[in-house]
């Protein structure tokens, strides 16, 4: 079955496309584990991770959502085995998606503290990929030089990575730390590279804010997404709350979806006063309005 | 004449009993690189989780004669996209060079059943299969070892004496 922009399609034995379920070609078996050594090339213990987390990255990062029974282990999900579903997911960097907003993010030559809010489905990953490509790049619109990212990719799924080699343009002056636990990941970026800027998808446990407190501490910025709708979301989980409190943000980005995928519904800065009128649709190139 | 045929006759059939002889010597050295062989695929799934493609291809790269040429083999097979299992790109390696080596079936078998389970496991799993596999491998060269001098100058002795024995029926 594929699932587009465009509706839902089936497959039928011949290879054609269907609208009807009925004519669809129904996999077994042998086609879900021929499938799976493909993906895994024949290689199991590769895979360890990335089968208990649920989904395997591959060449172009794409990623293939896995399904199955679980086998748990003090309540942690050691493996799925007798896979019985394979989602493929196909991975779209979008240059320039970011470009609307980039000069509200740097200021002085400094790139700001960031949040992305956002629920799911409506850009993130794809915002702070673009954000942390032209933070590491530079902006020559915007007299910005570029600057050291540090990228804690815990999940693969911002750069990307398959073989340690990056499927997705994350910038020229870019280190990346694949599928390592976000607070580890920082404090080890801090000792060893020297970042200017961290960047991490969803942060919010206990550990991660500590090791914010100690990447602040050492002057650089940090940008990173949560998951909601707004600021009340927000409020609810202790470890963003307190940083908050502490207003180290100071800037926050309201993705949404009003106007379709990559609405900025608000763009504030650490007081949460707005920096934009109205709404704003991100697309490569285009300028705030 | 008659001289010059005798000497050919005994001296070719001391030649087949030296060339088995040579296999017989052979089999332990052979089987002792493919120990060396396996030990550093065990190592490169242990420590770096290489995938197995990439793995034969780096074992292959540092063996060389027969045993760099089943590594290759079994990682042209496994990245073919026929999503084959490494067990099964092993088995059609070691299927399709064990003719060319100087192996019998039961060594086949060995090398064979050594790579059953590979990449169908987990790390701890792998290793501890191919840590079994490499010491049923030592055992039997092991044997042959003890066997092979013996052998070898059996059947070494049983070729040049075949030639006399030709060479007295003939006269």
């Amino acid at each position: 079955m594929a699932i587009t922009g465009n509706g839902d399609f089936f497959i039928t034995p011949q290879g054609a496309i269907s609208q009807s379920p009925v004519h669809a070609y129904l996999p077994d078996r042998e086609d879900l584990d021929r499938s799976l050594q493909l993906l895994g090339q024949g290689s199991a213990y590769a895979l360890e991770e990335q089968l208990r987390s649920g989904y395997i990255t591959i060449p172009g990062g794409h990623r293939v959502g896995l399904c199955g029974k679980a086998i748990v282990d003090s309540g942690r999900i050691v493996r799925l085995i007798d896979i019985s579903g394979l989602n493929y997911r196909l991975a779209r960097a979008i240059k320039g998606l970011a470009d609307p907003i980039m000069r509200y993010l740097v200021v002085g030559g400094r790139p700001l503290h960031t949040l992305i809010v956002s629920p799911p489905r409506a850009g993130k990953t794809t915002l702070l990929r673009d954000i942390v490509r032209q933070w590491s790049t530079g902006i020559p619109k915007i007299g910005f030089a570029g600057v050291k990212v540090g990228l804690v990719d815990e999940r693969s799924e911002v750069a990307a990575c398959y073989g340690g080699v990056p499927q997705m343009d994350v910038g020229v002056r870019t280190d990346i730390l694949d599928s390592c636990p976000k607070a580890e990941g920082i404090l080890l970026l801090i000792r060893s590279m020297s970042p200017q800027v961290i960047a991490t998808d969803e942060l919010g446990g206990r550990k991660d804010i500590e090791a914010v407190e100690e990447l602040i501490n050492t002057g650089a910025s940090l940008l990173t997404t949560a998951h909601g709708n707004s600021m009340q979301d927000l409020v609810g989980r202790p470890g963003l709350a307190r940083l908050m409190e502490w207003k180290i943000f100071e800037r926050y980005i309201f993705l949404g979806r009003s106007l379709g995928i990559g609405t900025v519904e608000n763009l504030t800065d650490r007081s949460l006063s707005s920096l934009i009128t109205g709404k704003l649709v991100l697309r490569p190139g285009s300028e705030e309005p | 004449m008659k001289i010059i045929g005798a000497m050919m006759i005994i001296g070719a059939s001391a030649w087949l009993g030296s060339l088995i002889a040579n296999n017989y010597r052979q089999r332990p050295r052979i089987l002792g690189r493919f120990v060396q062989a396996v030990e550093m695929l065990r190592s490169l799934i242990s420590y770096s989780y290489m995938p197995l493609p990439q793995a034969f291809g780096k074992v292959a790269q540092n063996s060389s004669g027969f045993v760099a040429k089943v590594f290759s083999s079994a990682a042209e097979l496994i990245s073919s996209g026929q999503g084959l299992s490494g067990g099964e790109a092993w088995n059609q390696a070691v299927t399709y060079w064990g003719p060319f080596l100087p192996l019998d079936q039961d060594d086949q078998t060995l090398l064979k059943d050594a790579g059953n389970a590979l990449g169908m496991t987990d790390r701890t799993d792998q290793e501890r299969h191919l840590s079994l596999a490499l010491e049923q491998i030592r055992r039997r060269i092991a044997r042959l070892e003890e066997s092979a001098s013996h052998t070898a100058k059996v059947w070494f002795y049983l070729g040049l004496s075949g030639g006399g024995i030709l060479v007295l029926v003939l006269l």
